[in-house]
């Protein structure tokens, strides 16, 4: 099962403790929210720039998360909610990168992958019914998705 | 005298008195044995005393001896950041947080700085421990030349949970490509990726970047000065990597280079060691030398005495070189491209047929709905039909991010599309971009000079330039981005019969021409400052700026591709010799520009109407076209047709005409 850690990143700066049920990752990204164009220049202005908080550890952004004990493998609701509008593009063509990487993280075996892609796609409607769709709801979707497929069932954790 | 020989004369002093007293038929009683041998025995001792300092300061002086050979080892200097790069470049370490040495003169002395590291390891220091986690790399190679010191961290759970999380295979050099509308990443970036057998996505890997520390307040004209001079500190970070493809393919549309580099197992490990020394280090970041690609190269430097990339750069550092430098250290064993989302759409775009792209464009018109749209587009197979959608939802999505008043309406019209793709099943309906023939690292290298023949209005000239950065319209357009001019520090000498001058400077000269299509509107821009001629006084050079926006686009695709670009052009010169001592002009640009790899042809008309200032209302023509004699050299004809109408009515005119031999290095 892969997992990122989440609770031991090496900060630089001060970790301000979040306590969240189902972990950091979960119910803040909303699918196509991202920045606007003036923002994107000032992004890309400071691409070669770093904020001060950007740490040494694992996973930037959930210092002091705790783990979630969620369905699926602990990580998985970070990576959803750091690439839900990848996650959404690809689902819709049940192929891709970022769709391929969340299946690995999930824990699925190479020869399983197309079938959770592709049962991605079959479920889209019900992973992504509007233009606020969080990545909370997402991660349930998935797990739910995935109980009830009989070659998925089996990377749900236990 | 030295002490062994004081020893032996102390001796047979002593010796010689003995026999003496034994030559007598008494044995001599204790006490006057004593009595008359107590100067030497007291000498004796003091030379016993002696011997065995100067014994011991002469292994000392054994050990310092070797002490100080390891501590001028390149290794060991490499390990302290010992590295001199730029103008004004001291032998000290390039660190410059005073937490990395252990000894107070460490920043200096490299010798000091060995001392302090084995005092602090060795188990005679309280903190030995803590210092052998802090300093694992150190650790590693001290133990490796020094018997006494073995190596040992089992004991440290984060380093140990740290390397374990990011793993250690390999180590890809990460090397996004120029993006001319932000300025810190003109000349591209690079980066490390720590690739990791467990992982076979490699969005999964983790990757080592050291950028500037910037402070998010300051203005883009503060954040570019101080990022020139050393005012931010850079640091290293480590991040999923599918946070920078994140940004680089899908936030900025910008292609990646993958470079899987040639690197032993120990070697790596020894890299991801002094990853973590350095972890917590500053370096003032220095956009010319010290920048990221720069200390990714000290990084690997540190690592192997294998590896001496960084030494390979004296004077400045573009990311470029340094993979090139990589390259022909013969340490890049594979390459590949990794198209952005831009880069993929337009060769999307050319798998479709017009009807595709109606129906792609009707598809993200919010005035009509996703059904009706199709049940206006009956005739399309499921593929088609799928691929109009795909592009569809990538436009709509850009338009989102473009125009916030309708963005939440775009959003909605994307998820309308995206449902309806995935209705249609079906998964790979485009073909996957290819690579370019040529490679970001394969172009024309990154320092020019030239020779050049030619004959203006001052009459026959011969030339010379040099050009410390980077590349413009006509230079060998392999690797290169096409429409887009970067240019630092452009000077050209002429010599006449009868004088030589600068004829002309260019500091800064950028232009970008993107190419407007159905599916984006981008805007182009080129600014120029710098020293330069005007025919009204050509034997005096002006400061000028010249700058202003346009519209780009490519004609002619799929024959002979040629990009048109129109602008409005302002500029100003300031001297004190024309009229009012400044000049302000304003007027169209256009040019018409076409790249190949076997050569390029540009011709660009300007007219710049008198604004303000002083009154010369001038015209410029210039052609020039290019061949491409191999990867570093080029043969270039440039004609260039000066109008100006002058206050008084008079219009003065010339043309300026020459040959070039333009070599890359």
């Amino acid at each position: 099962m892969k997992k990122l850690v989440l609770g031991a990143a090496i900060a630089l700066a001060p970790i301000v403790a979040m306590a969240h049920p189902a972990g950091c990752g979960l119910g803040t990204a909303v699918v196509f929210k991202s920045p606007g164009s003036w923002v994107e220049h000032v992004l890309a202005a400071t691409t070669n720039a770093t904020s001060g908080n950007q740490t040494f550890g694992m996973t930037s952004g959930t210092l002091g998360c705790e783990a979630a004990g969620g369905p699926l493998a602990s990580g998985v609701d970070y990576f959803i909610d750091q690439n839900i509008d990848q996650i959404a593009l690809e689902s819709s063509q049940g192929q891709g990168e970022t769709l391929d990487a969340l299946a690995e993280l999930i824990g699925v075996a190479d020869q399983d992958k197309s079938a959770f892609m592709v049962s991605m796609q079959s479920n889209f409607d019900s992973l992504f019914p509007n233009e606020e769709t969080s990545s909370s709801q997402v991660y349930f979707t998935i797990a739910d998705i995935m109980s009830h497929n009989a070659r998925l069932s089996k990377y749900l954790a236990s | 005298m030295d002490p062994r020989s004081a020893l032996a004369s102390i001796g047979r002093k002593f010796s010689l008195s003995l026999a003496l007293l034994s030559a007598s038929d008494r044995p001599p009683p204790l006490f006057s044995v004593l009595i008359y041998n107590l100067p030497q025995m007291i000498r004796f001792l003091f030379c016993i005393c002696v011997l065995s300092t100067s014994l011991i300061t002469l292994t000392h002086a054994a050990e310092s001896t070797d002490l100080q050979k390891l501590a001028s080892l390149k290794q060991w200097r490499h390990l302290l950041h010992y590295h001199q790069v730029g103008l004004f470049a001291f032998d000290e370490s390039q660190a410059d947080d005073p937490d990395f040495f252990l000894a107070e003169t460490g920043k200096t002395d490299p010798l000091a700085e060995l001392q302090a590291s084995l005092k602090a390891l060795s188990k005679t220091n309280p903190d030995y421990l803590d210092r052998r986690c802090q300093f694992p790399a150190r650790y590693h190679w001290l133990s490796t030349h020094i018997k006494t010191l073995n190596f040992d961290i089992a004991h440290c759970s984060e380093l140990n949970q740290w390397l374990e999380e990011i793993g250690g295979d390999g180590l890809t050099l990460i090397f996004p490509a120029a993006y001319l509308n932000s300025p810190s990443s003109m000349f591209g970036h690079t980066l490390m990726r720590v690739d990791s057998d467990k992982n076979t996505n490699p969005l999964l890997n983790y990757s080592i970047n050291y950028a500037a520390n910037a402070d998010p307040a300051d203005n883009e004209l503060v954040f570019s000065y101080k990022g020139l001079t050393g005012g931010y500190p850079g640091i290293f970070s480590v991040l999923p990597y599918y946070q920078k493809v994140k940004e680089y393919s899908y936030l900025e549309s910008r292609d990646v280079w993958e470079y899987e580099l040639d690197i032993k197992k120990d070697e790596l490990e020894q890299f991801l060691r002094h990853v973590w020394e350095i972890k917590n280090t500053h370096f003032y970041y220095y956009f010319f030398t010290e920048n990221c690609s720069y200390h990714l190269l000290t990084l690997l430097d540190a690592a192997s005495p294998r590896f001496n990339a960084s030494e390979a750069f004296t004077s400045d550092v573009i990311p470029a070189d340094t993979v090139r430098v990589l390259n022909e250290q013969g340490l890049i064993q594979r390459a590949l491209f990794r198209p952005s989302m831009r880069t993929n759409m337009e060769y999307q775009l050319e798998q479709v047929n017009d009807r595709q792209k109606h129906y792609a464009l009707a598809l993200s018109d919010l005035e009509i709905s996703v059904e009706s749209v199709n049940q206006t587009f009956t005739e399309m197979s499921p593929e088609q039909r799928a691929q109009g959608a795909e592009l569809a939802a990538s436009y709509v999505h850009y338009l989102a991010r473009k125009n916030e008043t309708l963005s939440r309406a775009y959003n909605r019209r994307a998820i309308k599309i995206l449902s309806y793709r995935s209705s249609l099943g079906l998964q790979e309906v485009f073909d996957k971009t290819p690579a370019p023939e040529i490679r970001d690292d394969e172009g024309h290298r990154s320092h020019r000079v030239a020779l050049s023949a030619g004959e203006d209005i001052a009459g026959t000239y011969m030339a010379a330039n040099l050009r410390m950065a980077y590349h413009d319209f006509l230079d060998p357009i392999g690797g290169y981005l096409k429409g887009a001019q970067l240019e630092m520090f452009n000077l050209w000498f002429r010599a006449y019969s009868d004088s030589v001058t600068l004829f002309q400077a260019r500091f800064i000269d950028i232009a970008s021409f993107t190419p407007r299509n159905d599916f984006s509107a981008p805007t182009s821009w080129f600014v120029s400052t710098g020293l330069e001629r005007h025919i009204s006084q050509y034997d005096e050079l002006m400061p000028y700026l010249r700058a202003g926006p346009g519209l780009s686009y490519l004609w002619f695709e799929d024959s002979f591709p040629i990009q048109f670009t129109t602008l409005l052009s302002t500029q100003a010169y300031l001297d004190s010799d024309i009229s009012k001592g400044y000049y302000l002009g304003s007027g169209p640009r256009i040019s018409l520009l076409s790249q190949h790899l076997f050569g390029n042809i540009n011709i660009d008309w300007t007219k710049h109407y008198d604004v303000s200032g002083a009154k010369f209302e001038s015209e410029l023509i210039s052609i020039g076209a290019s061949i491409s004699l191999g990867r570093n050299w080029q043969i270039r004809a440039d004609m260039d047709y000066q109008e100006s109408l002058t206050a008084n009515q008079k219009t003065l005119y010339q043309t300026d005409s020459s040959i070039s031999l333009m070599y890359y290095f």
